[in-house]
Formats: C-alpha cells, sequence, structure tokens
C-alpha cells in the first residue's frame, strides 16, 4: 500500500540487531556500554561499523532517521523526501545566490537516496591532499586497498546494456557528435534494471547503499543499530570522549522525549558534513585552528530540461549512466538525470497552464547537470540550539563556470535533437538554436538569478597534518582530544571534483583500520 | 523483531492555511486539476511535506502564507477580500505580483508555495495519467526482469557480505 498524503504508514518490521531509539532508551546499563559508538549511518558510519565488528569491538551505530527497507521505497517524491531527507529536502546554504542542499537522514544516510555514481578520488586530488595538507598515507598507492575493497563491498560496475535508457543515449550522442569524452558511469549497483528512483530509495535492491551492503555486514559480526535517535551530545571527560547523549527523534518526541546515554571507549563521529561540525561545538570540542565549520565545498549543480521530439522516458532507464568528461580538468562534469514530474514541476520558474504546457511534453523531456568543482568555500555556523546554519559565498570564478558549464551542456543537448532547452537562470529565455547561446554570457547573469543546488559537502572538519590548519589528522583523529575520530565527508581538505561517497568510504575504512591498529596505544 | 519507526506522523495544517493553499493551487497548477478538482488532495499532500520540516522552517512558510493572505486586504481593488477570497482574475494577478515582487522575501514565498503546490499536483494519480508517466508499472517490470536473469548472482553477492575479510593490521604511529 503507498499511503495517501498525510496518512501515517509504519514501516518495515527491524531486523534482529537494529532497535528504535525508544526501545533502546529501556536497554540495561549493560548494553548502553561498548567499545565502539559511532555517530550516523551513512557511507562513513556504516563502513567504519562494519570494520571494526569484524575485527572484533563491540560497536553501537546510532542514526537520527529511521529504518527504511528496499519494500518501503516507491515513486511518490514527497512521501520519500519526508522520511528519508533531512528537513524534507529543503535546506538552504545562505548566500547569493542561496543553495538548496539535500542530505539523508534515515539508516544507511545519504547512501540510500544518492545516485550510486561510485568513483575513486582523482589522483591528482590525492596528491594534492598528500602535499599541501600533508595527510599522510593518501596517495595512490596507499588508497587503493582501500577503494579496492569499497569497490567489492558494493560491487561497483558498469551497468547493463539494457538498463540503459535514451536520456543517457542522448547525452552520449551530443557527446560523441560533438568529438568530447563521455564515459560509462561506475556504479555500486549489482545488475540494476535501470528504474531510475534512486534519488527516492532503490525499489530493486540493486543499488548497492549502505543499507544492503555494510549495514547487513556490519549486523552480522556484531554490531548493533539504534535507529531514530539523535546525538545531542558527546560526552567528555576532559579531553576525552566516552560517550554520547542522544534523545529519542520522529514524531513520537513530543510523547515520549527520552534521553539516553551510551558509553564508549572511541566515538566515531560520522554525522555528515553539516552535522559532524555542529554536534562537535555543541559538544564543547574546540579546534586549535579555528578551522571547524570552515572550508565548505559543496559541488554546485545546475539543472537544464531539454525536450525532444522523440521520447524520451526518463523514467525509463538507469540514473546518469555516462558521464562526459571532457572539462573534468577544468571542473566541469555532465551527465543525464531524471526528475520525476512533480519534483521538475516544483523546480522550473514557471507556474499555472505555462507549466502545464511544458509538462505535457514531460515523456520528451530530458533533464541534465553539470557538476562545478569549486573553488568558493563556505561556513557551516552553529545556530541557536546547536542547529547548523550553512552559509556559501558562490565566488565569481565559480559562478563564470555554472554559466559556462550550461552554455557547454546546451551545446551538446541540441546538437542531440532538443528542440527547446530551458536554462537554470532567471530571466534568460529558452535555447532553440545556436544563436540563443549568446545569452548563456557569464557577464550578463547575476549569481542572483542562478538556481543552484547541491547533494555533495565536504570538508568542514578537514584533515591535515599542521594541527594550526586542519580540525583532524590524517586519520580522523580530531586534535585536541582523544578517543574521537571523524569519518565522513567533512575529512576532505578539498573538492573532489567526481562523486565523493566512494573517497567516503575508503577513508572510513582506512581511518577505522587505524584505530584497530592503534588500540592497545589508547 | 521490533517494529519499525512510523513515516512522519502527520501535522494537520490550520485550516486558514488549507483554504488559502487550495485558493493558491487554482493558481499555480495547471488549469486541469481544478478542472478535476484536485485542490483538496494537492493540499492534503503538501500536508505531509510540510510536517517534515523542521519547527522554524514550517513557521516561517505560515509566517509568509499568512502574510499574503492579509496583504490582499491592503489592494482597495479587492474590496477588503483577502487572498483566498479573489476571484480567479484577482488571485492570479495578485499571485503574479508577489512572484515577480522586487522583494526578495516576497518572491521567495512565491516561489515556495508554487514549488510546494506544484510537485503535490504532478504526484496526483490523475495528473500523472494524463502524463502517460508510470513508473511504478517500469519498476516493477524491471525488478522481476532483475530477479529472473540474475537471482543466483544476486544471492551470491549477498552470501558474500557475511564472509569473514578482516583488514590487515599493521603497526602504526598516531601522529597527534
Ligand atoms: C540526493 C543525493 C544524491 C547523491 N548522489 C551521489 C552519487 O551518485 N555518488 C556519490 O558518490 N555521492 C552522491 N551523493 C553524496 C554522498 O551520498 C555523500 O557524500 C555521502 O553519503 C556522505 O557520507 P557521510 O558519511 O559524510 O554522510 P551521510 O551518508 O549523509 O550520513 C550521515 C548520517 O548521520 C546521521 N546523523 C546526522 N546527525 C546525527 C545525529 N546528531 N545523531 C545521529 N545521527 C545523525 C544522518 O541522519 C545520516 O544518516 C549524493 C547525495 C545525495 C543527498
Ligand atoms: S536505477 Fe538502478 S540503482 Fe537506481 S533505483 Fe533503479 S534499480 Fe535502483
Amino acid at each position: 500500500m503507498t499511503p495517501g498524503a498525510g496518512e501515517t504508514k509504519r514501516a518495515a518490521a527491524l531486523p534482529p540487531g537494529v532497535s528504535r531509539g525508544e526501545d533502546a532508551a529501556d536497554w540495561p546499563p549493560d548494553l548502553r556500554r561498548c567499545d565502539v559508538v559511532v555517530i550516523g549511518s551513512g557511507a562513513g558510519g556504516m563502513t567504519a561499523a562494519a570494520e571494526l565488528a569484524e575485527a572484533g569491538f563491540d560497536v553501537v551505530v546510532v542514526e537520527e532517521g529511521g529504518y527504511r527497507e528496499t519494500g518501503d521505497f516507491t515513486a511518490e517524491p514527497s512521501q520519500m523526501v519526508s522520511s528519508l531527507y533531512r528537513d524534507g529536502g529543503a535546506t538552504m546554504a545562505l548566500g547569493n545566490p542561496p543553495i538548496l542542499y539535500q542530505e539523508g537522514r534515515t539508516v544507511g544516510g545519504s547512501t540510500v537516496i544518492n545516485g550510486g555514481m561510485s568513483w575513486r578520488t582523482p589522483e591528482r586530488v590525492l596528491e594534492d591532499w598528500h602535499r599541501r595538507s600533508g595527510v599522510d598515507r593518501i596517495r595512490m598507492r596507499d588508497m587503493e586497498p582501500y577503494f579496492d575493497r569499497v569497490e567489492r563491498r558494493i560491487h561497483v560496475s558498469h551497468q547493463d546494456e539494457e538498463s540503459i535508457g535514451r536520456d543517457s543515449e542522448l547525452l552520449r550522442l551530443g557527446a560523441e557528435r560533438k568529438g568530447w569524452d563521455v564515459i560509462p558511469n561506475l556504479r555500486g549497483q549489482l545488475h540494476c534494471p535501470g528504474s531510475n528512483n534512486c534519488a527516492f530509495g532503490c525499489p530493486t535492491g540493486a543499488k548497492q547503499s549502505a543499507l544492503v551492503s555494510y549495514l547487513p555486514r556490519a549486523l552480522h559480526f556484531g554490531a548493533r543499530v539504534i535507529s531514530g535517535l539523535r546525538v545531542t551530545r558527546i560526552l567528555r571527560d576532559g579531553k576525552r570522549a566516552v560517550g554520547i547523549e542522544g534523545k529519542v527523534a520522529g514524531p513520537r518526541r513530543a510523547r515520549r522525549a527520552q534521553k539516553l546515554e551510551i558509553r564508549a571507549d572511541l566515538v566515531i563521529l560520522a554525522a555528515g558534513a553539516t552535522q559532524s561540525p555542529a554536534l562537535l561545538t555543541r559538544s564543547g570540542f574546540r579546534a586549535p585552528s579555528r578551522q571547524l565549520g570552515r572550508n565548505l565545498s559543496l559541488h554546485p549543480n545546475a539543472k537544464v530540461v531539454a525536450v525532444y521530439d522523440e521520447d524520451v522516458r526518463g523514467w525509463e532507464g538507469v540514473h546518469q549512466a555516462y558521464q562526459v568528461r571532457e572539462f573534468e580538468d577544468e571542473g566541469l562534469l555532465f551527465a543525464a538525470i531524471n526528475l520525476p514530474p512533480g519534483v521538475l514541476a516544483m523546480s522550473v520558474p514557471r507556474y499555472g497552464a505555462e507549466l502545464g504546457e511544458l509538462l505535457q511534453d514531460y515523456a520528451r523531456t530530458l533533464v541534465a547537470g553539470v557538476l562545478v568543482e569549486d573553488t568558493s568555500v563556505g561556513r557551516l555556523l552553529t545556530g541557536p540550539g546547536g542547529w547548523p546554519l550553512a552559509t556559501y559565498q558562490l565566488g565569481d570564478r565559480d559562478a563564470h563556470q555554472i554559466v559556462r558549464g550550461v552554455r557547454l551542456l546546451c551545446d551538446l543537448l541540441l546538437e542531440s535533437g532538443a528542440r527547446r532547452i530551458l536554462p537554470p537562470f532567471e530571466g534568460v529565455g529558452e535555447i532553440r538554436d545556436r544563436a540563443d547561446l549568446d545569452a548563456l554570457d557569464p557577464r550578463r547573469i547575476p549569481k542572483s538569478a542562478m538556481e543552484v543546488v547541491t547533494v555533495h559537502l565536504m570538508g568542514t572538519a578537514r584533515m591535515g597534518k599542521d594541527r594550526s590548519e586542519a580540525v583532524c589528522d590524517s586519520f580522523g583523529w580530531v586534535y585536541d582530544s582523544d578517543r574521537l575520530m571523524i569519518c565522513d565527508a567533512s575529512l576532505f581538505p578539498s573538492p573532489i571534483g567526481v562523486n565523493p561517497a566512494e573517497t567516503v568510504q575508503a577513508l572510513a575504512t582506512r581511518n577505522a583500520q587505524h584505530a584497530i591498529e592503534t588500540w592497545t596505544e589508547r | 523483531m521490533t517494529a519499525g519507526a512510523e513515516w512522519p506522523a502527520r501535522r494537520h495544517l490550520p485550516a486558514r492555511i488549507r483554504k488559502l493553499l487550495e485558493s493558491l493551487a487554482r493558481v499555480v497548477c495547471p488549469p486541469e486539476a481544478a478542472e478535476l478538482g484536485l485542490e483538496p488532495g494537492i493540499v492534503a499532500r503538501v500536508e505531509t511535506v510540510l510536517a517534515a520540516l523542521p519547527g522554524p522552517m514550517r513557521a516561517g512558510l505560515f509566517a509568509g502564507l499568512a502574510a499574503y493572505e492579509a496583504g490582499a486586504l491592503l489592494d482597495p481593488a479587492h474590496r477588503g477580500k483577502p487572498a483566498s477570497a479573489l476571484s480567479p482574475a484577482q488571485a492570479e494577478a495578485y499571485f503574479q505580483r508577489w512572484w515577480t515582487s522586487r522583494l526578495l522575501l516576497r518572491r521567495e514565498l512565491a516561489k515556495n508555495a508554487k514549488g510546494l503546490l506544484c510537485l503535490a499536483c504532478y504526484e496526483m494519480p490523475e495528473m500523472k495519467e494524463a502524463l502517460n508517466y508510470t513508473p511504478e508499472a517500469w519498476i516493477a517490470r524491471a525488478k522481476t526482469r532483475r530477479l529472473a536473469r540474475y537471482a543466483p548472482e544476486v544471492r551470491a553477492h549477498e552470501a558474500a557480505l557475511a564472509k569473514p575479510d578482516p583488514l590487515p593490521v599493521f603497526n602504526s604511529q598516531r601522529e597527534s
């Protein structure tokens, strides 16, 4: 049954090893003690938890979101976004333009709603982290075993031919006609049949999100997971982290605002790039470098909507089968992404009859995106009540790159037969032929006219050798604290220009290994 | 086994907000939606989405909607009617003024209200059918095809997830 608007629905029964926060609140004290408590069950947290559980540690993972499983996922965006996304997917980074950003809040974290693209960190980025930030054991030869391991677990592979839809083929065709480099995407998937529902949870179980890969593995090796428990504070004894305090999250909060403490010998923070710095701040940890919350990068993303004369039926075929890499050195990537009609209707700057006219062509519509490797940096402030507040001022270079990327992408789409294209800039009309491309002039489009979104937040607790410049050391240990390690996207010293989940997972594996190796020293 | 957590609970919209949203749906959604009488269903879906928003964001949106409703009273041409009671032509013109306003907050309110209502509108089965948008059927076929062709590999991968493969451990020194 698909719940109608406003209805509530009991989600799946929980697998053994997963408990709800309100049930865990009744656990006896011995169950509320463990070797390692991991905050957050996403790309970083679940990976670290599985590795540590396999190494024999008693691991408890605490996750704010609820537990949903494959059978719960449907093509009903508003229902899915309400239950799988933080803040209903409507959070903004303040600046000019304001940037909508999205993060998962569910067991499995953002991997449950991500596109499954899985790429190694580019070698040039790892070299840069080594040279400029002094990060140890981070060069490609050091990282390869971790990438291999993650790729094995989440089955990183190319798509089966039959799963590729017309939208991706049109993107490839346009790139080939332009003579541009276009490559098949690598995804963490096992025979994904191309249902194109990745952003609302994979309804076939093919996407190897943490929910169907690292979670079952962690549970198999004895980890426990508590869902629906928001960590409010990391408990400390001086500089040493000694556990967490959490509050039962979710709809019952009003009736039973229970608190729960878990004591542990090691605290792993993997709440993601917006929540981790806020949690450290509200727990009283101060980075000597004063860099906590700074250096936010977010791969700004802009989308164009192209209409063809032929049927595209973007929902029939995998999400982003190809990536155009021709401009990778300039920090630009292009891909075809399908948006359901509701999400498309929500995001295009039209309403009423005009919107209806555009959407009538929905089956002939292709949506494509430009991802920019940013040079601007934002900041994560901790607002009233300890809530994170992101600010990000798009720099001139990045704004220029967004317009340039959109122009190149429109050119590609015209080449593959697009009849009309809507660029993501207020006040710029439709692109119907090459002459219209002149309207896409970076000097004439103000930042305030740009519709920019992101799903890649990084860098707010960066690692580095120098404690006066970084928040954590090379293996995620938080400077000026003890027994506190970070294993999420906040570790990145810089943006990476490709999809970040595999980098997060490889770093979490490497950090977990370091924790195991140094356990007795602690 | 413990039962799973509930989906976000229903939090009812105040009647005046519901009434305003229904009137706004007639302006921002394509005309077919009103012809099919979908406004109550659309607003019920918006209610679900709003339930997931954090309190301050929800409160901000409600305050904006209240300002929109009351703002219409200030226009003498409306003869003392709030936004939700305007004639279709007046409602359209009033919304357009907010949509193109110089004030960022007004533009943002118009954009957000339109976004929420249009998202919900195109999730209504009637609207999906009109677009020939049939994701559920496609998903069901895709799922069946995958299992028919690849079940042994899927099972083998699931089994491999439970196989020991511990991380090699070397000695290393902590930097800090
Ligand atoms: C829609 C979308 C599409 C994406 N597509 C791709 C893609 O195709 N490929 C790719 O590589 N990357 C993609 N990404 C990005 C990628 O998924 C993230 O970079 C990655 O998951 C980040 O890992 P993380 O461990 O830092 O955080 P997350 O995976 O977000 O996990 C953090 C978890 O911590 C929990 N948490 C936060 N605060 C608390 C608290 N106080 N108490 C308890 N729990 C808490 C959260 O609820 C969440 O579950 C996408 C992201 C999104 C949102
Ligand atoms: S496209 Fe593939 S990975 Fe994405 S939801 Fe569909 S089956 Fe799952």
